[in-house]
């Protein structure tokens, strides 16, 4: 298990301190694409169907990027969950 | 200071913004200021505002504003300075959430960065606002999707 960070709208999905876990071994190798899928599937198991269409909105980041679905990552704590954004 | 090179300072917090003035370098460096700022409004579609909390992804946004401050002044074809700060937590009704100040050589660049900086941080930092309702409600305002931006990564 791997916990990803939530933020936005998604925070009402997330624990107390806006993490969510996710099925998937640290160090593992997938396109952030298919970790929206598994996000997806999480979502419907939860009950948080409601919110599925924030998660097909939202994108997945680390620190430094924003990943296109294509794009691979390697699984690890700390990637973030980015919905729709509204700043100013 | 070497008017070539942009000078971009960008802060995401809790502080309150000072909206401080520009330094006596930059203001010899620059015939031009244009400042935005954005504050809380009481009453939002109808609904009464107690506070809107501001949540952000800190690094990224970081990232991305010095990355919308560099290109707007490229895309203006300018030097200058560029300060952005932005909340974060409970800001109060009538307080500054955001404010932005170019400083440029002439006075249509301001105008232009300063108008590119604020549209390009509503759709593309990782910021987000939660509005508190005095009726003790609370919603998330809808936003941009960063799936079709493409100009973040």
């Amino acid at each position: 298990m791997i916990r990803v960070r939530f933020f936005g709208a998604l925070r009402r999905c997330a624990d107390h301190d806006g993490f969510f876990e996710l099925p998937v071994d640290a160090g593992a190798i997938l396109s952030a694409g298919e970790l929206k899928r598994i996000l997806t599937s999480e979502f419907e198991k939860r009950g948080f169907r409601n919110d599925l269409a924030l998660v097909s909105e939202s994108v997945i980041a680390d620190d430094e990027t924003i990943l296109q679905d294509h794009e691979p990552v390697q699984v690890r704590e700390g990637l973030a969950v980015l919905p729709p954004v509204c700043g100013g | 200071m070497n008017q070539s090179t942009p000078r971009i300072e960008i802060h995401l917090g809790p502080e309150t913004i000072a909206q401080s003035a520009p330094s006596s370098d930059q203001e010899t460096g620059f015939g031009a200021s244009c400042e935005f700022t954005g504050r809380v409004r009481a009453i939002n579609f109808g609904r009464a505002v107690e506070c809107v909390h501001y949540d952000a992804f800190v690094p990224l946004a970081q990232k991305a504003l010095q990355k919308i401050a560099t290109e707007a002044l490229e895309e203006a074809g300018t030097s200058g300075s560029v300060r952005i700060e932005h909340r974060t937590g409970p800001v109060r009704v009538g307080e500054l959430s955001v404010w932005i100040q170019v400083l440029t050589p002439h006075r249509d660049e301001a105008f232009r960065v300063c108008r590119t900086v604020i549209e390009r941080l509503k759709h593309e930092a990782p910021i987000w606002k939660k509005e508190v309702y005095t009726d003790g409600e609370t919603e998330w305002l809808k936003g941009h999707s960063l799936c079709a931006t493409g100009r973040n990564s």
